[in-house]
């Protein structure tokens, strides 16, 4: 086994691509009697060049459509696939050619599917993924406590797993991910389904592993808010391709020159055609929302909101920063361009 | 239902069922492999019995074996579908539709079925009575259609009246395996009745089951001449009404339950 | 040694977890055992009717009964964790094994117990202490011995089989039937004495999907079934050796597949 140096990066892939070979079927009957005898095959390439490099104790937010390359990458990384071509290490283990040796040393949360044993009370599950990890039992004691404590798990443990609610089960797959002390926890889709108050539980949660075991965490998720509250970083996928990777706070410096106007009239709110450079985006009764672009062209803000309070009579004026959701949906509808991806932060 | 209902119902299930090329491929060596073990069994025990046995040539027998598997292997149903909406609660969404649920189901299991007829059933018949010879009798043409659409609606109905159990029971799956043991006994699809010995087969005669397989095997290889296949049909159309109540009475009882307790 | 107690501990898990319902593993246990004991009643039709089957008469025939359904509930017990692999595939549960530090394989297997395992134990063993009283087995201490040495190789052979077929899934996604087909309608085949069947089926059954070993050869020799040698007499004693064979080859398969899933799996 490779000696892990502290300094060096946790997660190290370069160049990686993924093809697959995907059968065509057409359309309707006729199609589905044809594919009884044809064998057209596509190759799509699911992941095409993908590189980058992870600290020890990033929290990195892993973003991307369906079909972006998002699962392709992370099966690479936790041993499921082999890549077509290109490297990756995780704590200087190659995954895919000692996958028993890297899966002792990661977690993994698949949102959609449950690690636990279904029919079991809680409890047993741990005890298993205790055995199937060779956990000392000190080790063990320790950290289940510490699990138990922040996450509340005591009264779930004595549940059958199938009885428990979705965020309730989704603190018990968290907590059995992290019960051996992995180095690296890989997050898919943790808060998919899950309710407001759930969701920021988990959060807390997440965050509070990464600061005070200084786990390494690659989250995946649809869920623009669980990036923007816990990642420091963002890796943004494209059609296989890394189009964005860098500070997630930088992504709205650079591309969050769009601003919302939210104005509350009193009464009589102003005709379309009385602000030509101010696109509407929502209308709510007296409230009118503008999209207001900061490129020197509108003439400022404080000069719009001078002109609308002089010509209308305005009740109330909220200025909103685009959320992060709000920038990579605008980047995907081609509304954004970044520029070419240079590898560089 | 309008035909064009029960035609949309039935193409959706039959779509469904094609759309896996090799389990199709695989599924057609499965129903001849049956066809050729008992073929290959007769043969042997009727030749080792001097050729005719129990009102049966060797022909005779070899004939109503690939009828008998053939009609068998037609008429797959979906078992899983019923208990499944049960399961997960979509059986609601059924309940206010503006159809029969038991004319819907029989309209997706004709679809089902009509794919395991074309896809499957012709073309083990006719390699089968190429390999092994096949005597059917013409002159039993329209009372053997009469016949094998009066054993499908048995069939349907027995299995229809094992998947509304769902409603009482969580797991239904022992009741089907119960029901799959009964049929393969005494339906007649393995072996005709003639071979239970006389005392067993008076009380076969109180049970639907000789009718989904044995009755249109025997009049579809003219073992019954045509002129007595009447009375046959006459059971069979008994048992259809009979277990068409029973289904009916059943649904019924089984949809109040849902009602009531509200799944 | 320790590895081993990690899957002892998760196979237990898998019957405690089965045992979570005891009303449906009673019914499911009466309803496999009804299911196969009205199978049988087919064939006990058929045996009073016809006395013999090719020379074998009813206790030879329970004997052969017994030897293949009693190392099928074995091969069941060991692979039935193997049963609708394909969902696993497609569901994604095998990515889960995969990022366990252990083996994917002896994962599945103990990932469900299998309640129709006790049925063909007790079927079998019924039906095969019936057919050796029945048939009048003259027992020597050769044939004593080679009883369990018979049932292991049997294993080994269904075991195999299953395991290859489960295999093929890596490469189509869906193996329903073919798993059908193959594990559970191709034993009907064995179930009869193969001298019924064509001399292709024959050389089939022996030397390309050897199911004949499970029952068929070894019943010979248990019965002294001289007068019928097919092929060659020393197959009689093949057994534990073709078992070996066929397990090995499929071992090779289900590699061969996890390989083939790693590098173009979705």
């Amino acid at each position: 086994m490779v000696e892990f140096e502290v300094n060096s990066p946790v997660i190290e892939a370069v160049g990686l691509k993924k093809e697959f070979s995907v059968s065509e079927q057409g359309k309707g009957f006729a199609g589905a009697v044809k594919a009884l005898f044809s064998t057209k095959k596509r190759i799509v390439r699911a992941v095409d060049g993908v590189g980058f490099s992870i600290q020890p104790g990033e929290f990195v937010g892993y973003a991307g459509e369906n079909g972006a390359g998002k699962s392709t990458t992370i099966k690479i990384l936790t041993g499921i696939l082999v890549p077509s071509a290109g490297t990756a290490t995780v704590r200087g283990v190659v995954p895919y050619r000692d996958r028993k040796a890297n899966a002792a040393n990661i977690g993994v949360v698949f949102g959609q599917r449950t690690q636990l044993w279904w029919d079991l009370p809680t409890s047993d599950s741990f005890e298993m993924l205790r055995a199937i990890y060779r956990i000392k039992r000190g080790d063990y004691a320790d950290m289940m406590k510490k699990l138990s404590d922040v996450l509340d798990l005591g009264p779930l443990m004595s549940v059958p797993v199938r009885k428990l609610s979705l965020g309730q089960r989704m603190k018990c797959d968290i907590a059995a991910s992290l019960i051996h002390r992995p180095k690296v926890l890989f997050l898919d889709e943790p808060t998919i389904g899950l309710d407001v108050v759930a969701k920021e539980n988990i959060r807390q949660f997440l965050g509070e592993i990464n600061r005070t075991e200084g786990t390494t965490i690659i989250l995946t998720t649809h869920d623009m808010n669980d990036i923007e509250r816990l990642c420091a970083r963002l890796i943004i996928l494209d059609k296989g391709r890394v189009i964005y990777d860098g500070l997630t706070e930088g992504l709205r410096q650079r591309f969050g020159h769009e601003k919302v106007l939210e104005v509350e009239f009193d009464g009589r709110s102003p005709a379309k055609t009385a602000l030509p450079n101010l696109e509407i985006v929502a209308e709510n009764g007296s409230k009118i929302s503008f999209k207001y672009l900061e490129d020197g062209r509108s003439g400022g803000l404080a000069a719009i909101i001078g002109k609308l309070a002089a010509d209308f009579p305005v009740k109330d004026i909220l200025v909103r920063e685009p959320s992060v959701e709000v920038i990579i949906r605008s980047i995907y509808e081609k509304t954004v361009s970044l520029p070419p991806y240079d590898g560089q932060k | 239902m309008t035909p064009g209902l029960f035609l949309k119902f039935a193409v959706t299930s039959f779509r469904k069922e094609i759309t896996y090329r090799f389990d199709y491929l695989i599924m057609i060596l499965n129903g001849f492999l049956y066809v050729f073990i008992f073929t290959s069994l007769w043969r042997s025990v009727f030749t080792s019995a001097g050729g005719t046995f129990g009102g049966f040539t060797k022909e005779g027998i070899i004939s109503y074996t690939i009828v008998a598997m053939v009609v068998r292997i037609s008429f797959s149903m979906d078992d899983g579908v019923i208990p499944g909406k049960v399961r997960d609660g979509s059986v609601a969404l059924d309940l206010i539709r503006p159809v029969s649920f038991q004319m819907m189901n029989l309209a997706q299991n004709a679809g089902y079925s009509a794919f395991h007829i074309t896809a499957r059933g012709i073309p083990i018949l006719i390699v089968s009575g190429l390999l092994f010879g096949l005597h059917v009798s013409a002159g039993s043409l329209p009372a053997s259609v009469v016949s094998l659409a009066l054993s499908y609606l048995i069939l349907f109905l027995l299995n229809y009246s094992v998947s509304l159990l769902s409603f009482w029971f969580i797991d239904v799956f022992p009741f089907i395996l119960l029901k799959y043991g009964l049929i393969n006994l005494l339906s007649g699809g393995l072996l005709p009745m003639d071979f239970f010995p006389a005392s067993i087969r008076g009380w076969l005669d109180y049970l639907p089951f000789q009718h989904i397989f044995y009755s249109p095997a025997v009049i579809i290889t003219g073992r019954v001449a045509p002129e007595h296949a009447w009375g046959i049909l006459a059971s069979q159309a008994g048992w259809v009404v009979a277990l068409w109540i029973v289904s009916a009475l059943m649904w019924r009882a089984g949809s109040n339950r849902l009602v009531i307790q509200g799944g | 040694m320790d590895t081993l107690k990690i899957y002892a501990a998760m196979a237990l898990a898998s019957l405690r977890a089965r045992l979570e319902y005891k009303v449906a593993f009673f019914a499911f246990l009466f309803a496999v055992i009804f299911f196969y004991l009205a199978q049988l009643g087919a064939l006990l039709v058929v045996m009073v009717r016809f006395k013999e089957i090719n020379g074998w008469d009813m206790g030879q025939m329970a004997f052969l009964f017994g030897l293949l359904t009693f190392s099928q509930g074995f091969a069941a017990l060991f692979f039935n964790g193997l049963a609708n692999f394909d969902r696993m595939l497609i569901g994604g549960e095998f990515d889960r094994t995969l990022v366990r530090p252990l083996s994917p394989l002896a994962q599945i297997i103990v990932s469900k117990f299998e309640v129709s395992t006790v049925a063909h134990g007790i079927i079998g063993s019924v039906a095969l202490y019936y057919g050796a009283k029945l048939s009048g087995i003259h027992w020597t201490f050769w044939k004593a011995a080679a009883l369990p040495a018979v049932i292991f190789g049997g294993v080994l052979i269904q075991g195999g089989i299953r395991l290859a077929v489960t295999a093929v899934a890596f490469w189509t996604l869906k193996n329903e039937s073919l798993v059908h087909t193959v594990v559970f309608s191709g034993k009907e085949f064995v179930v009869y004495p193969i001298t019924i069947y064509n001399d292709g089926i024959r050389f089939f059954l022996t030397f390309i999907f050897p199911l004949a070993f499970v029952n068929f050869y070894p019943a010979q020799y248990f019965l002294d079934k001289r007068g019928e040698t097919l092929f060659h007499p020393a197959l009689q004693g093949l057994t534990p050796l073709v078992g070996v064979i066929v397990f090995s080859l499929s071992l090779w398969a289900w590699k061969a597949g996890v390989d083939h899933y790693q590098s173009s799996g979705s």
